[in-house]
């Protein structure tokens, strides 16, 4: 029956047999999963017991890793039972798009995909509300009246595009529109008039800036009736209604000037990624959406960087002043002198609003398993919820908005002090890199970064063919050549083949392959300075120390190059005298890789870490080439070409922009200042490409 | 009607059996910052956070002192009294797990309705609105504690 279908979304194709679907109290799924929870935690204890006894005790070493795999499946199976498809929210669009039109008279037709889509059921029931107040916003200011349209040569009715994907850990919801688009303009001068924004401050806003004006001020009001009742919301209200639900929003401008929203969800409420930290001896959990950076001030840097202001303390930061926050103090904890005189400083997000919390201590990323705070706690503001730690206590999450509301940050007062000159100050902030870990022989880690990581396959044995020489697996409908470390690097084999395996699939890449890796052991977030001296070869950027462990680094690109050497491109053999390029990068990672690259093609590359560090290098010495990032801190891309572009010795030298950002504007911006190509990162192949047609032109 | 009894300090106090989940004697708390200071912190029992308060510091005695007798007190949630509430007139006590710090654990008690006679009015240092009732045993006074009112703030 067509319409049951459509009512409750589920797919009722394949529970026709009756007999294959029963009805669960939602109660038991609940206490289902916190058994589950519970099971990966002894699971976990006793993975840490038995470490030891697997080498004297023969076979226990096989039971252990059956109970692990049981476990793990089990906690998702279950997890799973909670899933919804988003058509449950997808369907109420349609008639909220009726009543809305009847009213304005507008023409609208509303596409969706992708309502199979699963999330958890605590998602799927918040996300009505966010979305509703989202189309409010697209039909009553984006959509043109029919007359309008057809005046502007546009199709009389206009189109609304609803879809959803997965992409990575997270859901993506895309709200595309062809309606008349947000004039950015407009949005800062509204901002300037109603004091949100400082005249002298709108010309330093970027489109990106002035974009997310939008979602921070109630820039657009309506009443609308929500799940929670009738209100008056705006789209402040939709980045916080989001938030709650571990989402995000952005608003971009697509390549007609359309309006382009994407909502990121996570595939399940109740686990999310965070950083544990520690004061007076206590475990707290803070969700990772709100961490900038962090900054470690050793002893006798603190009073040159922490000064007082309205007798409160701020941190300087490169040319901003952050308000400084005590957590100790925040939350009334007894003062305790500490022997480590390091002061430890997590500089957090809220709304527009940043700031530094000091704590003792900072722990790695731990992805958590939220549970509600008990009611009795609800009038300190400081807790969104609680969440069991590894060794079975309970921690607190902290909630960060409440934690500055109850503190009373004063932010306003701080935006006008901002520190001028050009001091070369000492970089205190370190990139965090997000690295997935993995182990192919045991005792033996390699890292990625996990922004060079497409997809990752869990496979079994069965799943690979053998063609020649080479091994395929199936993925997404073609085959895919997978190779293994060992047949490449200087590695060990791993001692025997588990029947489950994984592939991971780069990013970016024109010929993909996979490659097999034994185990996965943990994505995490560190900072750390790959080494590339002590252990070098062929297909390896290098080697860093990660929590006392040595971890290699493989280089994808040139592992590629490896295994299929007959379809890589040409261009890089090109010998003439060696050019001199400057790479300026503030990224220790990228800044690495790419220098790796550059270096492999056969150019000379020296080294600077954003732009004005970059501008003092090139009008030192020439160079043949520039190869700039853009967003950096204290001088970015655009400002950086802009400068060379005035020095009348620099002006004839190519710049290439390299840039993450994909953007038909950024783009057009990045030509506007001056660079000469424009190239995403990061594609080895194509960065080459292009570096040899900048040089040789 | 069966009471759980237990001693805070020398005053013994009944629980309603049906409403006990179990007595254990776990002692490591997490402390909750910024918060009641009758609440003595929170614990992990098999995936369920349990909000423990210190019994004898909310009756406005000093903080309770952790000695080999000391156990916790678990009371069911709502949801885990849902199916006998009504007809064990049980109190509604929310959804948020809570439990009792308390000095020694007593005999469970049988008393009949009737033995039951309503708070005079403070018995001792022990205000009149954390009392549903008394009892008087052969050589003691049994408190029935009002739980309700002891949780709510």
């Amino acid at each position: 029956m067509k319409t049951a279908q459509n009512t409750n979304g589920l797919d009722l194709k394949n529970a026709e047999n009756k007999n294959e679907t029963i009805r669960v109290n939602l109660a038991l799924l609940d206490e289902l999963m916190i058994y589950a929870g519970e099971l990966v935690l002894a699971r976990n204890q006793l993975m840490r017991l038995t470490t030891e006894l697997t080498r004297t005790i023969p076979g226990l070493s096989s039971v252990l890793q059956d109970i692990d795999m049981t476990t793990s499946t089990i906690q998702e199976r279950i997890m799973n039972t909670r899933m919804q498809p988003i058509s449950l929210v997808f369907n109420r669009f349609p008639r909220l798009i009726r009543d809305m039109t009847m009213k304005n008279k507008k023409k609208i037709q509303l596409e969706t995909s992708g309502g199979e889509v699963n999330l958890d059921k605590s998602v799927v029931e918040n996300l009505y509300d966010p979305l509703a107040v989202v189309m409010n916003f697209l039909v009553d200011r984006d959509i043109e009246s029919p007359e309008d349209r057809v005046a502007n040569k546009k199709d009389e009715t206009a189109l609304i595009n609803l879809r959803a994907y997965q992409e990575g850990g997270k859901v993506n919801v895309d709200i595309i529109s062809d309606g008349i688009g947000i004039d950015t303009q407009k949005v800062l001068n509204t901002a300037v008039a109603n004091g949100f924004v400082k005249a002298n401050e709108a010309e330093r806003f970027g489109r990106k800036d002035i974009l997310d004006l939008l979602f921070m001020h109630n820039f657009f009001l309506t009443t609308i009736k929500l799940d929670e009742g009738e209100m008056e919301v705006g789209l402040h209200d939709v980045r916080d209604m989001l938030e709650k639900i571990g989402g995000s929003i952005g608003i971009d401008i697509g390549a007609s000037n359309n309006t382009v929203i994407n909502v990121k969800l996570p595939l399940t409420l109740v686990i999310i990624p965070s950083i544990i930290i520690k004061v007076n001896e206590q475990n707290f959990a803070i969700p990772q959406v709100s961490l900038q950076e962090i900054v470690r001030l050793r002893q006798g840097d603190d009073e040159l960087r922490i000064e007082q202001v309205n007798e409160a303390p701020v941190l300087r930061l490169r040319n901003k002043l952050l308000p400084i926050l005590y957590l100790q103090k925040v939350l009334n904890m007894e003062a305790k002198d500490k022997e480590d005189k390091t002061v430890r400083i997590m500089v957090m997000k809220h709304d527009e609003n940043e700031f530094g919390l000091v704590v003792d201590e900072i722990f790695d990323h731990e992805e958590i398993v939220v549970k509600n705070i008990p009611r009795f706690f609800k009038n300190s503001m400081c807790y969104a919820g609680t969440t069991i730690m590894g060794d079975g206590t309970v921690a607190l999450i902290l909630d960060i908005g409440g934690v500055a509301g109850k503190a009373k940050l004063n932010f306003t007062g701080l935006k006008d002090q901002t520190i001028m000159g050009d001091e070369m100050e000492q970089r205190m902030h370190d990139d965090m890199q997000n690295l997935l870990l993995f182990e192919n022989a045991k005792g033996q880690f390699f890292a990625l970064n996990l922004d060079l990581i497409r997809r990752i396959e869990k496979i079994s044995k069965n799943d690979i063919d053998i063609v020649g020489e080479k091994e395929y697996i199936e993925h997404e409908g073609k085959s895919l050549h997978v190779i293994r470390l060992e047949q490449y690097l200087p590695v060990q084999a791993p001692e025997k083949e588990d029947t489950e395996q994984y592939v991971i699939i780069p990013k970016s890449v024109e010929n993909p392959i996979g490659i097999i890796v034994h185990r996965i052991v943990d994505s995490i977030s560190v900072n750390t300075e790959i080494d590339s001296d002590s252990i070098m070869a062929k297909g390896l950027i290098g080697s860093a120390l990660i929590k006392d462990d040595l971890v290699l680094f493989p280089d994808i690109y040139e592992l590629i190059e490896m295994a299929e050497p007959e379809k890589v491109s040409k261009h890089r053999q090109r010998d003439k005298k060696k050019k001199t390029i400057l790479l300026v990068e503030d990224t220790p990672f990228f800044r690495s890789l790419e220098k790796n690259y550059l270096e492999s093609a056969g150019y000379s590359v020296d080294l600077a870490i954003d732009g004005m560090d970059g501008f003092k290098k090139a009008t030192s010495k020439a160079y043949d080439l520039f190869v700039v990032d853009i967003v950096m801190p204290r001088m970015d891309g655009y400002q950086f070409v802009e400068a060379i572009r005035r020095n009348p010795d620099l002006q004839e030298v190519p710049a290439l922009a390299l840039t993450t950002l994909s953007s038909e504007e950024s783009k057009e911006k990045a030509f506007q200042s001056g660079f000469n190509a424009y190239e995403v990162k990061v594609n080895k192949d194509k960065l080459l490409e292009t570096v040899s047609s900048l040089l040789y032109k | 009607m069966q009471f759980t009894t237990f001693y805070v300090g020398e005053t013994l106090f009944g629980v309603n059996i049906l409403q006990v989940k179990e007595i254990n004697n776990q002692m490591k708390y997490t402390p909750v910052p910024d918060s009641a200071d009758f609440i003595k912190g929170l614990f992990n029992l098999r995936g369920q956070i349990i909000t423990i308060f210190d019994l004898a510091k909310r009756l406005g005695r000093a903080d309770t002192k952790i000695e080999d007798r000391t156990r916790n007190l678990i009371l069911k949630t709502d949801a885990e009294t849902s199916m006998i509430r009504s007809s064990c007139k049980l109190e509604e006590i929310g959804l948020d797990a809570v439990g009792f710090i308390i000095d020694k654990i007593g005999d469970v008690i049988e008393v009949e309705d009737s033995d039951i006679q309503p708070a005079p009015a403070n018995v001792g240092d022990i205000s009149k609105e954390f009392i549903n009732g008394v009892v008087e045993l052969k050589d003691e006074l049994l408190i029935i504690l009002n739980v309700q009112e002891i949780i709510r703030f």
